[in-house]
């Protein structure tokens, strides 16, 4: 864990000081609120299902936050979460949108960063991104959950067993064959 | 090596190669680094995997609506807001006994109020130190005036 991590986590685990807790929070949610909303959003494929799965997140951090030992970083933690509460959702499948191989999008515009400040400096083109975000969301939601872990946020294959409790091996594969299918999907957007 | 293995093993030696650590042994990750340099279907697939990962990688980042992150602090604040009643109900506690140590003032105050005033002490507030002596005091007194009166009558 990075040593603001561990000194942010430090903060948000004592009870002495409301005040300095309260901080502590906003630092947390200002630093991982996008990529938790992200994260649920291209998961869950669907504005109101994310925001309502990014609140039981932050809930469930809240829940957790004293148990929290610090085995792993902060980020990989948060994203084990966020990743817990949407596939939880989806096998529900009653309060989500839920997008599988034998269900495709329903909303083919379906685009998570429209509006977002960085789609503007986006060098993909609109069309490109609906289509990239179509072909994330035709993907088996365990498949989803670590392409995005690895290839969105950057986490190690050891980081990505620890945030879905899953095999490093199964990792490896899951990781794999995601490539295998977007590759196929994505050639239409060689660069 | 056969290119079935390499490909089979692609992704890992990407990411491994990418991130410091392929998760392969070093025998494997050479004898992959060396079937590479000599196939150029391989070569080609590899090629494939990084444009899949720096497209995904370009895709733009959403943005958390502002309901989203300020739902996220208000529950932050609420469970603040938690954390410090436990040391109101404390300092209510303390400010409700009728005349409490100033030490146990001061710490109750740190938490609950402003620091208070350098101690000037009322009627009604004196220490309880101060108390004790002026019972003894009176005590003494009392037995004294005791005592006169028992000796008088005998």
């Amino acid at each position: 864990m990075r040593t603001d991590e561990r000194a942010l986590l430090a903060r948000l685990q004592q009870r002495d000081d409301p005040e300095d807790w309260s901080d502590a929070w906003e630092t947390l949610v200002r630093e991982y609120g996008d990529r938790v909303y992200g994260l649920s959003l291209r998961m869950l494929r669907h504005p109101q299902d994310a925001e309502d799965a990014t609140q039981e997140v932050w809930e469930r951090t809240l829940r957790g936050l004293s148990g929290f030992r610090g085995d792993s970083s902060l980020a990989t933690w948060l994203y084990g979460i966020t990743m817990n509460v949407c596939l939880t959702r989806i096998d529900k499948g009653t309060r989500s949108r839920v997008v599988t191989t034998d269900d495709p999008p329903g909303d083919p515009h379906f685009d998570p960063s429209d509006g977002s400040p960085d789609a503007e400096r986006c060098a993909l083109s609109a069309e490109a991104r609906v289509a990239i975000e179509r072909a994330l969301g035709e993907l088996e939601p365990e498949f989803r959950a670590v392409i995005l872990l690895r290839d969105r946020e950057d986490l190690r294959y050891e980081e990505i067993a620890q945030a879905l409790e899953i095999p490093i091996n199964t990792v490896k594969t899951r990781i794999h064959r995601a490539r295998l299918v977007l590759q196929e999907k994505l050639e239409a957007f060689r660069p | 090596v056969t290119c079935h293995d390499v490909r089979d093993r692609l992704s890992a030696w990407r990411d491994g190669e990418a991130a410091g650590r392929t998760g392969l042994s070093s025998d494997e990750r050479a004898a992959i680094a060396r079937h590479l340099d000599e196939c150029p279907s391989c070569r080609e697939a590899l090629a494939r995997f990084e444009r899949s990962v720096s497209i995904l990688r370009e895709l733009p980042s959403p943005t958390a609506p502002w309901p989203v992150t300020m739902r996220a602090m208000a529950l932050g604040r609420r469970h603040a807001d938690e954390m410090s009643e436990p040391q109101q109900k404390v300092a209510a506690r303390v400010a409700s006994v009728a005349e409490p140590e100033p030490a146990v003032r001061y710490a109750s105050a740190t938490h609950a109020a402003p620091a208070p005033a350098p101690m000037e002490f009322r009627s009604s507030e004196r220490p309880p130190r101060f108390r004790v002596v002026l019972f003894i005091a009176l005590g003494l007194i009392a037995l004294t005036l005791l005592a006169l009166t028992l000796g008088f009558q005998f």
